[in-house]
């Protein structure tokens, strides 16, 4: 049993800071209206079951002054003891913590333990209920009843129906006894078809044996195969033997016949060939014969004659002097050649003697004698010659003097003055003294200057020395006419100028003042005219002695001349003509002399020359002589040789030729001997093959050859007949039982060849087949496919069970509850309303068709809702109260009362409340009432005063 | 002298994955060849290291549905092994008994293959005389005890039993050819070379009792490395060296969603557990099992249907880890909701009161359908426990979520 023993408001609705302490048994909340009953009943119900959400139709009581929230429930339970359940605010359902009695402190969890899993509104159905509630319970029938007892059972927010309503949709989804398209219904279809499949490849499988089988058969049937052939293969290599031994064999017949036929036939071994080789021979040993009889013939031909001895001995001495021969040449070139230097050397000298000719020269006497009168008649010429020589010289020296004496005076007369100052000079000293006189004169007021005086004065005196520098006579004459001048004008002045005439008044004007300058011009022209006068007088002194100098050398050239003539006597002696200088006249004479020598020289030469002319001429004639025709010099000697060698050629080969003929002859005796030996040998093989020529023999060689070819054919085919390995020669059949045969072989063999490829053929299908069934993973995989399949279906089929055995679970329990819980409930429930209702009904009873009716005391049946408004609702709780009796273990929640009772008469409230005290020891009564009445009604009851005003604090009594 | 030699059984070539849906198509096509690839790392290892001979104790294939490539398959595994010169010694169990219809394909000669009744060969390794016993199923079924078949060890001899069977008692498998350990120990033997039971163990080590287990995991409640032993026998110098064959593995792994708030910490926290998984075990299927839900990693994950979830993970998985796929995944909570007493307690009593017939009764629409039922699996205890798990799952799901509060 659950008793709650206080409750703590920290703040809920208008209570605020409200304790209340409730007993066991019953306690009756009394309060007015508004005094907050309701409220405190709606505090329990939070605290246990959580705050409402927020916009829900219950109202969630939160203080409006704000403040703390919620507060505890303090319980006592049979089973978890005394334990504290405070909610405050938090989430929407508020923080709850549950304090038990050895101070753990638990959530939600263990509240929802505490309440026994129990929702608010099973609670509500079975615990809690008003005077609203009773007065809707017309309609309340057995369905409802059902339900509520129902929901009053279960606990969870969903409801059981719902659940079982999911549970056997979800059923459905996976199978369905006749279905298809459940999931499982359509997985029971793929595994059946994969059982088929895996049949099929078990029957594959199954295949495989006799595919086994079949190929050891073919394997046996190509093993029998191959011996028959072998045996086939066998016989066709004998029949082909015979086929090759049986033409063999007729040939060998017929060789035999034509061998009876040939006979005996003899013939030398090799006979032909020997033949031939003696015939060959014997060709090659005529021709031989006959070259040699040519080459002796040609060799006759060719012999030159007997060589000429004694002109060899000629041509030997001659040879013997080519010494001489040379030395002679050599001499007479030499000679010619001193001779032609000679001949030019007599040139020269003759013509620097210039002589024509030399005789004159060369006969003349060149004795020294002579060479000492020369020597004489030369120094006289020289002497006369040097003298004519000085003498010329100083006329040339006068002669320059005079030259140079009159340019002196040219240069002067060029120089001097002009004719008007000539004039005028001879004129000053006239007018120097009028000028004087002039002046004197004047000289009343003025003085008479005698500068200009002076200065031409001066002036002559410079006129004169330039004239006496410059050797200038007309300067000079200048000179002296200005000093003349001056010394005139001078005179003049002193004259004096007693009176002054216009004449000398312009006198005056033109040169008073300038004496002295005019002075100096008249001195000037009188210098001049002096150095004249000296040049002139030193010409006239040269003319003297240059007169006496030309007669002296007119002497001196008179005595040249004959000094000459006798020189030029003196030449003539030696042809030497005309006027030669004497100086050369020594050297004419030495050349005369070095002519003579050469002349001289020239003869001796000759002689050598003509003396080596001699020589030579001998020995070519005699060379000519030999050689048989002229022949230039330089070849002359080695014509000789050439002929000499010709001459020693010819003996030579004559010789060889007489050797080789001999040696001819020799060979060509014994190339007749091999003839003859040839012959005889060719003969002897002629009798071995009894032929009696050429043509014979060959043909008796043509037989034995044919013979022997038969022979050899014969050992062949024998050779042959063994070689194949052919029976004995009686045993061959003919070529056209052969070829029958072979080809009946042929056929069988081809048969068999058919047999065996097809055979092959189908062996290797057979592997191919074999070895994919043998590696084919496909069914491994398909088993595997299969036992997924399978785990899939048993896993659904485990779902499947598990809510097919969850729905028969609930159907089990809820069919029980009402087959069994209900008639107990509505049994006990009748009791307590016949009790309630003192007898006036008997009983509340359950129709079969569910409903739930009353019973009248008379029998008489009702339905709940002809009953009065009050018998109803003792109806109904009766149901409720018989309903938390059936719960005492599961459900022992204490029973909340909102004034339940209010339409009760008195004697059927006073057995309700009996009823109450009989069952207060198995629930706690939390009774609200607005009558005041009620607080007292009970025996034991804690009556619980709310106040009016609710926020009072303290404890409510 | 020691004797070198490999044990191995359960290969089941070809044997198709079961309880595998909804793979992807690159993990199904690994998973269809798993055996396949098993079988060539058991031949590798076979060929490359030339043990003394090969034990194959039975189950070489899966059943009368064996393919040809399979059995071609083992062929030329032996083939190689003959090249090698590795004789092989073969006894057939249930799943490739004598008796079967299919074709037989011929085996190389260093291949012997045990007759219905117990045979000893015989070989000399080294000087040492070695004898194995075995048999071969003649039919599917072979319940009597045939280890009193078996000859007594004379003691001159390293001598090995063959044996395709289970341990009599062991119910969690059909009954073939019982015997006990005592049984076996009794026989004198120097190694047993069983087969039959998929699960990998030693039942007694000297001398060596060994199941091998499967070659490679076939279900995914074969979980776990599989493969095979490599045995070394000899005076006191036994060895087991276990090898692992199997191409794909098996497993689970827990993640643990504690203060979780967004799905990337999710993601996350799954992917490491992948990745350990990979790095443990190489390619494989994994199921997720995700633990410590709290009320903030129920929120979250109340925002998308739980396929959507692992949609999620398996994209990312391919993505990451591409040959290890998520085969499933469940949402284990911490703390059930607290199943409140009436009419849903009375749901659950009501789903946990049926009998098997009642079960039957209830599920005969699936599971008694005339074409369903060959595939829905028998209903047993083991499937009736997952379906009434299931359901309570659903119920509670349903009925419980959601606030209390309208």
């Amino acid at each position: 049993m659950m008793t709650i023993t206080k409750l703590v408001i920290y703040g809920f609705g208008k209570h605020e800071n409200v304790t209340i302490d409730l007993q066991p048994g019953i306690n009756v909340l009394y309060g007015p209206n508004e005094a907050g009953k309701t409220t405190i009943r709606q505090f329990i119900l939070h605290t246990l079951f959580g705050f409402p959400q927020r916009g829900s139709s219950l109202l969630r009581y939160e203080p409006k002054s704000g403040g703390a929230y919620g507060g505890q429930v303090h319980v006592t339970d049979s089973e978890f003891g005394s334990c504290v359940i405070e909610r405050i605010a938090g989430r929407s359902a508020g923080e709850v913590t549950v304090r038990f009695q050895d101070g753990r402190e638990e959530g939600e969890e263990a509240l929802g333990r505490l309440l026994r899993g129990y929702d608010r509104q099973s609670f509500e159905s079975v615990f809690s209920f008003s005077l609203l509630q009773l007065q809707e319970i017309g309609r309340m029938n057995e369905e409802e009843l059902g339900q509520a007892l129902i929901a009053s059972g279960t606990t969870g927010a969903e409801d059981l129906a719902g659940f079982r309503t999911r549970m056997e949709k979800e059923m459905d989804g996976l199978f369905k006894k006749s279905g298809r398209v459940p999931e499982m219904n359509a997985l029971l279809n793929q595994l059946k078809e994969m059982e088929a499949e895996i049949g099929e490849y078990q029957k594959k499988s199954e295949a495989y044996a006799p595919m086994k089988k079949r190929a050891a058969e073919i394997a046996l049937r190509l093993e029998a195969m191959a011996e028959e052939e072998t045996a086939l293969t066998a016989d066709q290599e004998r029949l082909a033997i015979l086929r090759q031994a049986a033409p063999l064999d007729l040939e060998r017949l017929q060789a035999e016949e034509e061998l009876r036929t040939i006979g005996d036939a003899p013939f030398p071994a090799e006979g032909i060939r020997r033949y031939e080789a003696l015939k060959d021979r014997k060709i090659a040993a005529t021709a031989a014969i006959r070259n040699l009889q040519e080459r002796i013939a040609a060799s006759g031909r060719e012999l030159p004659e007997e060589p000429d001895m004694e002109r060899l001995s000629s041509l030997l001495s001659v040879l013997s002097e080519e010494a001489a021969w040379h030395e002679a040449r050599t001499m007479e070139t030499g000679s010619e050649q001193s001779l032609r230097e000679l001949d030019g050397m007599k040139g020269g000298l003759l013509a620097r003697l210039g002589l024509d000719d030399g005789e004159t020269a060369i006969h003349a006497d060149a004795s020294i004698r002579k060479e000492e009168e020369l020597h004489s008649l030369s120094e006289a010429h020289d002497r006369a010659n040097r003298n004519l020589e000085r003498l010329d010289d100083r006329i040339a020296e006068k002669a320059a003097e005079a030259g140079r004496i009159a340019d002196e005076r040219t240069a002067l007369e060029a120089s001097g003055p002009d004719d008007t100052e000539i004039e005028w000079a001879s004129k000053w000293p006239s007018l120097r003294k009028r000028l004087a006189s002039a002046e004197a004169k004047q000289s009343a007021g003025k003085s008479v200057s005698r500068l200009p005086l002076l200065i031409l004065a001066g002036l002559a005196a410079l006129i004169i020395t330039m004239a006496i520098y410059s050797e200038n006579l007309l300067l000079a004459a200048a000179g002296v006419a200005a000093g003349a001048a001056a010394v005139f004008m001078l005179l003049k002045q002193e004259g004096g100028n007693d009176a002054l005439t216009d004449d000398e008044r312009q006198l005056l004007s033109r040169y008073g003042g300038r004496e002295e300058e005019l002075d100096r011009r008249a001195e000037q022209v009188g210098r001049h005219f002096t150095e004249l006068d000296r040049l002139i007088e030193a010409e006239e002194r040269l003319r003297g002695e240059m007169t006496e100098l030309r007669t002296s050398r007119k002497t001196a050239a008179e005595n040249l001349d004959d000094t000459e003539n006798r020189l030029g006597t003196f030449l003539e002696a030696y042809g030497i003509t005309g006027r030669l200088p004497a100086a050369i006249v020594p050297e004419l004479f030495r050349l005369v002399r070095d002519l003579q020598e050469t002349m001289r020289r020239i003869r001796s030469e000759e002689e050598k020359r003509d003396r080596a002319i001699r020589t030579a001429g001998a020995i070519r004639s005699r060379a000519y002589e030999l050689i048989g025709h002229p022949v230039p010099d330089p070849q002359l000697f080695s014509a000789l040789k050439e002929a000499e060698r010709n001459l020693l050629r010819a003996a030579e080969k004559r010789e060889q030729l007489l050797e080789d003929q001999k040696k001819l002859e020799a060979e060509l005796l014994e190339a007749e001997s091999l003839r003859e030996a040839l012959e005889s040998e060719i003969a002897t093989l002629y009798d071995a093959a009894e032929a009696d020529g050429e043509q014979k023999f060959y043909e008796a060689a043509e037989q034995a050859a044919r013979k022997a070819e038969l022979r050899e054919s014969l050992g062949r085919i024998g050779e042959q007949l063994k070689q194949i390995g052919a029976p004995g020669a009686a045993d061959i059949p003919d070529m056209e039982d052969i070829s029958r045969r072979i080809e009946k072989n042929r056929e069988s063999l081809q048969t068999l060849a058919d047999e065996r490829s097809s055979l092959l053929k189908e062996q290797a299908e057979l592997k191919a087949r074999m070895g994919h069934l043998v590696a084919d993973s496909a069914y491994d995989a398909l088993l595997q496919e299969f036992e997924q399949k399978k785990a899939a279906f048993r896993e659904l089929a485990m779902a499947w069970a598990a809510r097919k055995a969850a729905v028969s679970a609930i159907d089990g329990a809820t069919g029980r509850l009402k087959e069994q819980k209900l008639p107990d409930v509505i049994h006990r429930a009748s009791g307590w309303f016949r009790d309630l209702t003192s007898g006036a009904h008997s009983a509340l009873l359950l129709t079969s068709d569910g409903r739930i009716e009353a019973e009248g005391a008379n029998g008489m049946r009702f339905g709940l809702h002809e009953l009065s408004q009050a018998t109803k609702e003792q109806a109904y709780i009766s149901m409720r109260l018989s309903l938390a009796a059936s719960l005492p273990d599961s459900a022992p929640f204490p029973i909340i009362m909102d004034d339940p009772f209010v339409h009760f008469d008195r004697v059927r409230l006073a057995n309700m409340i009996n009823l109450l005290e009989e069952l207060k020891i198995h629930h706690q009564f939390l009774y609200f009432t607005c009558h005041r009445e009620m607080a007292g009604a009970f025996s034991e009851a804690a009556v619980i005063n709310v106040a009016g005003a609710g926020s009072e604090r303290g404890v409510l009594r | 002298m020691t004797i070198r030699f490999i044990h191995a059984a359960d290969l089941h070539l070809g044997s198709p994955f079961k309880g595998f849906a909804g793979l992807p198509g690159k993990m199904a096509e690994s998973v269809r060849d798993s055996t396949f690839t098993a079988f060539r790392n058991l031949i590798d290892h076979a060929a490359e290291t030339r043990p003394d001979f090969l034990l194959i104790a039975g189950d070489i294939y899966d059943g009368e549905d064996r393919s040809l490539r399979a059995q071609e398959q083992f062929r030329q595994g032996m083939e190689i092994l003959r090249r090698a010169g590795v004789p092989v010694f073969v006894s057939h169990g249930n799943h490739d008994h004598l008796a079967g219809s299919w074709v037989r394909f011929s085996l190389p000669e260093n291949v012997r293959v045990f007759g219905p009744e117990v045979e000893t060969a015989e070989l000399t390794i080294r000087g040492t005389l070695v004898k194995i016993h075995g048999f071969s199923y003649p039919e599917r079924h072979v319940t009597e005890p045939v280890i009193s078949h078996y000859p007594q060890a004379e003691g001159d001899a390293v001598e090995i039993g063959m044996l395709h069977g289970s341990i009599r008692g062991d119910e969690a498998h059909d009954v073939y050819a019982p015997f006990t350990k005592d049984e076996l120990l009794a026989k004198g033997y120097d190694y047993w070379a069983l087969g039959h039971i998929h699960k990998r163990q030693v039942l007694h080590e000297e001398p060596p009792i060994v199941y091998p287990g499967s070659l490679q995991g076939l279900h995914r409640k074969e979980s776990g490395v599989k493969g095979f032993y490599d045995v070394t026998i000899g005076r006191g110098t036994d060895s087991l060296e276990f090898l692992p064959a199997g191409a794909l593995v098996f497993g689970e792994a827990e993640v643990d969603c504690v203060g979780i708030r967004h799905a990337d910490e999710w993601l996350d926290r799954c992917m490491n557990q992948v990745r350990a998984f990979r790095e443990e075990n190489g390619p494989g299927l994994i199921d997720l099992r995700l633990i410590g839900i709290d009320e903030g990693a129920e929120t979250l994950f109340g925002d998308a249907p739980e396929s959507e979830w692992l949609e999620f993970i398996r994209e990312a998985a391919m993505r990451d880890c591409p040959d290890v796929g998520v085969h499933r995944m469940t949402w284990e909570r911490t703390a059930a909701p607290a199943v409140p007493g009436g009419l849903f307690r009375d749901v659950l009593d009501e789903l946990g009161s049926w009998d098997a017939a009642g079960w039957k009764n209830r599920m005969s629409d699936l599971y008694g359908h005339r074409q369903a039922y060959r595939f829905t699996g028998r209903l047993d205890e083991e499937s009736i426990r997952e379906i009434r798990e299931e359901a309570e799952r659903l119920l509670t799901g349903g009925l419980l979520k959601g606030g209390r509060a309208e």
